[in-house]
Protein backbone atom coordinates (compact mmCIF):
# COMPACT_ATOMS: atom_id res chain seq x y z
CA UNK A 1 0.00 0.00 0.00
CA UNK A 2 1.13 3.23 -0.96
CA UNK A 3 1.69 6.28 1.25
CA UNK A 4 -0.53 8.91 0.92
CA UNK A 5 1.08 12.42 1.57
CA UNK A 6 -1.18 15.68 1.12
CA UNK A 7 1.22 18.57 0.28
CA UNK A 8 0.10 21.68 1.59
CA UNK A 9 0.44 24.91 2.77
CA UNK A 10 -2.93 27.52 3.21
CA UNK A 11 -0.92 30.14 1.66
CA UNK A 12 -0.86 30.25 -2.23
CA UNK A 13 2.70 30.77 -3.52
CA UNK A 14 4.91 28.66 -0.61
CA UNK A 15 5.63 26.02 -3.58
CA UNK A 16 3.84 23.32 -3.04
CA UNK A 17 3.31 22.72 -6.66
CA UNK A 18 6.92 22.85 -6.88
CA UNK A 19 8.30 20.48 -3.87
CA UNK A 20 6.08 18.11 -4.31
CA UNK A 21 7.29 17.63 -8.67
CA UNK A 22 11.22 18.00 -7.20
CA UNK A 23 10.44 15.51 -3.80
CA UNK A 24 8.70 13.06 -6.30
CA UNK A 25 11.70 13.11 -8.53
CA UNK A 26 14.30 12.72 -5.52
CA UNK A 27 11.64 9.82 -4.08
CA UNK A 28 12.28 7.78 -7.82
CA UNK A 29 15.88 8.61 -7.68
CA UNK A 30 15.84 6.42 -4.99
CA UNK A 31 14.10 3.60 -6.49
CA UNK A 32 10.56 4.28 -5.08
CA UNK A 33 7.58 4.04 -7.09
CA UNK A 34 5.81 7.83 -6.67
CA UNK A 35 2.32 8.84 -8.01
CA UNK A 36 1.86 12.98 -8.63
CA UNK A 37 -1.56 13.87 -8.18
CA UNK A 38 -2.71 16.98 -8.69
CA UNK A 39 -5.62 17.78 -7.07
CA UNK A 40 -6.25 21.33 -7.83
CA UNK A 41 -9.09 21.56 -9.87
CA UNK A 42 -9.15 25.22 -11.72
CA UNK A 43 -5.39 26.13 -10.45
CA UNK A 44 -4.25 22.89 -12.14
CA UNK A 45 0.18 23.17 -12.88
CA UNK A 46 1.40 20.12 -11.97
CA UNK A 47 1.66 18.86 -15.78
CA UNK A 48 3.00 22.17 -16.08
CA UNK A 49 5.87 22.04 -13.67
CA UNK A 50 6.25 18.46 -14.74
CA UNK A 51 6.62 19.52 -18.58
CA UNK A 52 3.93 17.42 -19.76
CA UNK A 53 1.26 19.73 -20.06
CA UNK A 54 1.10 18.54 -23.88
CA UNK A 55 1.01 14.93 -23.11
CA UNK A 56 -2.27 15.27 -21.21
CA UNK A 57 -5.53 13.10 -22.77
CA UNK A 58 -7.22 11.82 -19.24
CA UNK A 59 -7.17 13.65 -16.25
CA UNK A 60 -8.01 12.78 -12.74
CA UNK A 61 -11.61 14.07 -12.84
CA UNK A 62 -12.16 11.64 -15.82
CA UNK A 63 -10.97 8.56 -13.82
CA UNK A 64 -12.94 9.66 -10.97
CA UNK A 65 -16.33 10.03 -13.25
CA UNK A 66 -15.68 6.46 -14.97
CA UNK A 67 -14.65 8.23 -18.23
CA UNK A 68 -11.58 6.24 -19.00
CA UNK A 69 -9.60 3.44 -16.45
CA UNK A 70 -6.54 4.99 -13.76
CA UNK A 71 -3.80 3.87 -15.69
CA UNK A 72 -5.29 5.86 -19.05
CA UNK A 73 -4.50 9.43 -17.22
CA UNK A 74 -1.12 8.31 -15.79
CA UNK A 75 1.74 10.25 -17.39
CA UNK A 76 5.14 8.39 -17.26
CA UNK A 77 7.88 11.16 -17.03
CA UNK A 78 10.41 11.03 -19.32
CA UNK A 79 13.53 10.39 -16.95
CA UNK A 80 12.88 8.50 -14.42
CA UNK A 81 10.77 5.44 -15.16
CA UNK A 82 9.24 4.75 -11.46
CA UNK A 83 7.49 8.53 -11.61
CA UNK A 84 4.12 8.83 -13.09
CA UNK A 85 1.99 12.21 -13.54
CA UNK A 86 -2.33 11.91 -13.10
CA UNK A 87 -2.87 15.72 -14.07
CA UNK A 88 -6.35 17.76 -12.98
CA UNK A 89 -8.31 19.73 -15.20
CA UNK A 90 -9.51 23.40 -15.32
CA UNK A 91 -12.95 22.45 -14.22
CA UNK A 92 -15.40 19.63 -13.06
CA UNK A 93 -18.88 20.01 -13.96
CA UNK A 94 -19.89 17.75 -11.26
CA UNK A 95 -19.01 18.13 -7.47
CA UNK A 96 -15.74 15.91 -6.90
CA UNK A 97 -16.48 14.03 -3.72
CA UNK A 98 -13.35 13.22 -1.17
CA UNK A 99 -14.98 9.46 -1.14
CA UNK A 100 -15.22 9.04 -5.08
CA UNK A 101 -11.19 10.33 -5.27
CA UNK A 102 -10.27 8.04 -1.85
CA UNK A 103 -11.62 4.90 -4.44
CA UNK A 104 -9.80 6.17 -7.14
CA UNK A 105 -6.43 6.13 -4.72
CA UNK A 106 -6.80 3.13 -3.30
CA UNK A 107 -7.47 1.14 -7.11
CA UNK A 108 -4.06 3.01 -7.72
CA UNK A 109 -2.05 2.20 -3.93
CA UNK A 110 -0.94 -1.16 -5.00
CA UNK A 111 0.81 -0.02 -7.73
CA UNK A 112 2.88 2.31 -5.68
CA UNK A 113 4.99 3.09 -3.12
CA UNK A 114 4.18 6.73 -2.59
CA UNK A 115 1.09 9.07 -3.74
CA UNK A 116 1.97 12.96 -3.12
CA UNK A 117 -1.22 14.89 -3.45
CA UNK A 118 -0.91 18.55 -4.43
CA UNK A 119 -3.15 20.48 -2.79
CA UNK A 120 -4.56 23.70 -3.87
CA UNK A 121 -4.45 27.24 -2.15
CA UNK A 122 -6.69 27.94 1.07
CA UNK A 123 -8.08 25.58 3.68
CA UNK A 124 -11.42 25.39 2.00
CA UNK A 125 -13.45 22.89 -0.01
CA UNK A 126 -10.83 21.73 -2.03
CA UNK A 127 -8.05 21.69 0.83
CA UNK A 128 -10.40 19.04 2.83
CA UNK A 129 -10.73 16.94 -0.53
CA UNK A 130 -7.68 16.32 -0.55
CA UNK A 131 -6.49 16.10 3.12
CA UNK A 132 -9.41 13.49 3.46
CA UNK A 133 -7.58 11.10 1.33
CA UNK A 134 -4.48 11.56 2.71
CA UNK A 135 -2.72 9.51 5.69
CA UNK A 136 0.28 11.72 6.04
CA UNK A 137 0.86 15.66 5.55
CA UNK A 138 3.64 17.70 4.71
CA UNK A 139 3.37 21.30 5.20
CA UNK A 140 4.80 23.79 3.17
CA UNK A 141 5.80 27.36 5.03
CA UNK A 142 8.35 30.27 3.71
CA UNK A 143 9.77 31.80 6.42
CA UNK A 144 7.98 35.01 6.67
CA UNK A 145 5.47 36.05 9.22
CA UNK A 146 2.32 35.63 7.29
CA UNK A 147 3.67 32.34 5.64
CA UNK A 148 3.88 30.89 9.73
CA UNK A 149 0.87 32.11 10.60
CA UNK A 150 -1.05 30.65 7.79
CA UNK A 151 0.78 27.29 8.28
CA UNK A 152 0.00 27.31 11.64
CA UNK A 153 -4.17 27.74 10.77
CA UNK A 154 -3.75 25.25 8.48
CA UNK A 155 -1.88 22.70 11.00
CA UNK A 156 -4.62 23.24 13.32
CA UNK A 157 -7.06 22.21 10.49
CA UNK A 158 -4.83 19.20 9.51
CA UNK A 159 -5.12 17.99 13.63
CA UNK A 160 -8.93 17.86 13.18
CA UNK A 161 -8.61 15.21 10.22
CA UNK A 162 -6.09 13.15 12.72
CA UNK A 163 -3.33 13.04 10.09
CA UNK A 164 0.63 12.98 10.80
CA UNK A 165 1.75 16.67 9.90
CA UNK A 166 5.72 17.45 8.99
CA UNK A 167 7.14 20.75 7.79
CA UNK A 168 9.11 21.90 5.01
CA UNK A 169 10.57 25.38 5.21
CA UNK A 170 10.79 26.29 1.84
CA UNK A 171 12.34 29.69 0.04
CA UNK A 172 15.14 30.45 2.82
CA UNK A 173 17.68 32.35 1.46
CA UNK A 174 20.79 31.94 3.65
CA UNK A 175 22.37 35.57 3.36
CA UNK A 176 19.10 37.47 5.26
CA UNK A 177 19.73 34.48 8.16
CA UNK A 178 23.26 35.35 8.36
CA UNK A 179 21.99 38.88 8.73
CA UNK A 180 19.31 38.03 11.48
CA UNK A 181 16.68 39.56 8.70
CA UNK A 182 14.88 36.22 8.53
CA UNK A 183 13.17 33.82 10.14
CA UNK A 184 15.72 30.33 10.23
CA UNK A 185 14.55 26.91 9.94
CA UNK A 186 15.20 26.43 13.33
CA UNK A 187 13.11 29.20 15.02
CA UNK A 188 10.21 27.86 12.41
CA UNK A 189 10.37 24.77 13.16
CA UNK A 190 10.44 26.21 16.99
CA UNK A 191 6.77 28.12 16.28
CA UNK A 192 5.49 25.81 14.54
CA UNK A 193 6.56 22.45 17.26
CA UNK A 194 5.57 19.88 14.60
CA UNK A 195 7.96 17.23 12.79
CA UNK A 196 10.92 19.11 10.99
CA UNK A 197 11.32 17.51 7.17
CA UNK A 198 13.51 19.57 5.13
CA UNK A 199 14.59 22.82 4.42
CA UNK A 200 14.82 23.83 0.88
CA UNK A 201 16.87 27.34 -0.52
CA UNK A 202 15.47 29.79 -2.46
CA UNK A 203 16.74 29.00 -5.70
CA UNK A 204 16.09 31.35 -8.54
CA UNK A 205 15.79 28.55 -11.58
CA UNK A 206 11.71 28.46 -10.14
CA UNK A 207 11.74 31.90 -11.88
CA UNK A 208 13.18 30.86 -15.46
CA UNK A 209 11.26 28.76 -16.07
CA UNK A 210 13.94 25.74 -14.62
CA UNK A 211 11.28 24.60 -12.35
CA UNK A 212 12.49 21.05 -12.73
CA UNK A 213 15.84 19.47 -11.59
CA UNK A 214 16.69 22.32 -9.24
CA UNK A 215 19.90 21.94 -7.45
CA UNK A 216 19.40 18.09 -6.24
CA UNK A 217 20.74 18.34 -2.46
CA UNK A 218 18.20 19.59 -0.59
CA UNK A 219 15.38 17.67 -2.42
CA UNK A 220 17.33 14.34 -1.99
CA UNK A 221 18.05 14.83 2.11
CA UNK A 222 14.47 15.42 1.85
CA UNK A 223 13.13 12.40 0.49
CA UNK A 224 15.88 10.43 2.56
CA UNK A 225 14.51 11.93 5.71
CA UNK A 226 10.84 10.88 3.90
CA UNK A 227 11.55 7.59 3.54
CA UNK A 228 14.04 6.29 6.63
CA UNK A 229 12.75 8.77 8.94
CA UNK A 230 15.98 10.47 9.89
CA UNK A 231 15.96 14.68 10.12
CA UNK A 232 19.04 15.82 8.34
CA UNK A 233 18.69 19.18 6.93
CA UNK A 234 20.30 21.11 4.78
CA UNK A 235 22.45 24.11 5.62
CA UNK A 236 21.30 26.96 3.65
CA UNK A 237 23.62 29.47 6.11
CA UNK A 238 27.30 28.25 6.73
CA UNK A 239 28.67 29.48 3.17
CA UNK A 240 27.25 33.31 3.87
CA UNK A 241 29.32 33.30 7.21
CA UNK A 242 32.77 34.58 7.65
CA UNK A 243 35.26 36.83 5.74
CA UNK A 244 33.80 35.64 2.48
CA UNK A 245 30.97 35.32 3.00
CA UNK A 246 30.07 38.35 4.24
CA UNK A 247 31.06 39.62 0.59
CA UNK A 248 28.80 37.21 -0.62
CA UNK A 249 25.65 38.34 1.72
CA UNK A 250 26.39 41.77 -0.02
CA UNK A 251 26.44 40.90 -3.44
CA UNK A 252 23.83 38.81 -2.88
CA UNK A 253 21.38 41.56 -1.66
CA UNK A 254 22.63 44.30 -4.02
CA UNK A 255 21.66 42.22 -6.77
CA UNK B 1 20.52 34.09 18.44
CA UNK B 2 16.92 34.45 17.35
CA UNK B 3 16.20 36.73 14.27
CA UNK B 4 14.29 40.15 14.28
CA UNK B 5 10.93 38.89 13.59
CA UNK B 6 11.02 35.53 15.57
CA UNK B 7 9.15 37.11 18.65
CA UNK B 8 6.97 38.85 16.64
CA UNK B 9 6.07 35.55 14.73
CA UNK B 10 5.97 33.82 18.24
CA UNK B 11 3.18 36.25 19.33
CA UNK B 12 1.20 35.66 16.43
CA UNK B 13 1.00 32.22 16.75
CA UNK B 14 0.29 32.33 20.36
CA UNK B 15 -2.20 35.14 19.85
CA UNK B 16 -4.09 33.11 17.20
CA UNK B 17 -3.89 29.48 18.66
CA UNK B 18 -4.58 30.57 22.41
CA UNK B 19 -5.74 33.71 22.17
CA UNK B 20 -3.30 35.28 24.17
CA UNK B 21 -2.09 38.52 24.18
CA UNK B 22 1.79 38.79 24.33
CA UNK B 23 2.79 42.04 26.50
CA UNK B 24 0.13 40.90 29.18
CA UNK B 25 0.67 37.59 29.30
CA UNK B 26 3.86 38.52 29.83
CA UNK B 27 3.20 41.02 32.16
CA UNK B 28 1.03 39.08 34.33
CA UNK B 29 3.61 35.76 34.31
CA UNK B 30 6.42 38.14 35.45
CA UNK B 31 4.43 39.88 38.20
CA UNK B 32 3.65 36.28 39.39
CA UNK B 33 7.29 35.10 39.25
CA UNK B 34 8.71 37.78 41.27
CA UNK B 35 5.86 36.92 43.79
CA UNK B 36 7.80 34.12 44.55
CA UNK B 37 11.45 34.48 42.69
CA UNK B 38 14.50 36.40 42.10
CA UNK B 39 15.41 35.59 38.64
CA UNK B 40 17.53 37.00 35.63
CA UNK B 41 15.05 36.05 32.89
CA UNK B 42 12.72 34.33 31.36
CA UNK B 43 11.73 32.35 28.04
CA UNK B 44 8.26 31.24 26.40
CA UNK B 45 8.21 28.72 24.18
CA UNK B 46 5.68 27.40 21.97
CA UNK B 47 5.12 23.15 21.41
CA UNK B 48 2.76 21.43 19.83
CA UNK B 49 2.24 18.45 22.65
CA UNK B 50 -0.64 16.58 23.23
CA UNK B 51 -0.93 17.63 26.76
CA UNK B 52 1.66 20.91 26.50
CA UNK B 53 1.62 23.94 24.21
CA UNK B 54 3.40 26.29 26.55
CA UNK B 55 6.82 25.89 27.91
CA UNK B 56 8.00 28.99 30.26
CA UNK B 57 11.63 28.76 31.42
CA UNK B 58 13.02 30.57 34.34
CA UNK B 59 16.42 31.57 35.34
CA UNK B 60 16.09 31.71 38.89
CA UNK B 61 18.35 33.47 41.25
CA UNK B 62 16.68 32.71 44.63
CA UNK B 63 13.11 31.51 45.87
CA UNK B 64 11.75 33.95 48.13
CA UNK B 65 10.43 33.07 51.68
CA UNK B 66 6.98 32.87 50.13
CA UNK B 67 7.19 29.90 48.30
CA UNK B 68 9.55 27.60 50.69
CA UNK B 69 7.47 25.27 53.22
CA UNK B 70 7.13 26.28 56.39
CA UNK B 71 8.39 24.62 59.50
Amino acid sequence: MARKIVVTSGKGGAGKTTLCANLGLALARLSQRVLLMDMDIGLNNLDVVMRVEDKVVFDFIDVVENRCRPSQALIQDENEPTLYIMPSCHLAKRQITADAVKKVLNRLSEGFDYILLDCPAGIDIGFRRAVNCADEAIVVVTPHLSGVRDADKTITELQQHFIGVSVVVNRVRGDLIAEGEMLSPFEVFSILGHTALGVIPENDDVNCNLNLHLSRQPFDILANNLVTGSQDMYDCVSRYKGFFGRIKRRFKRNV
Amino acid sequence: MNSKEYKRAQSMVLMDKYNLARTEFFKQLAELASRHFEYDGMTVDTYNGENLNVVITISVKKVKQSLKPSV
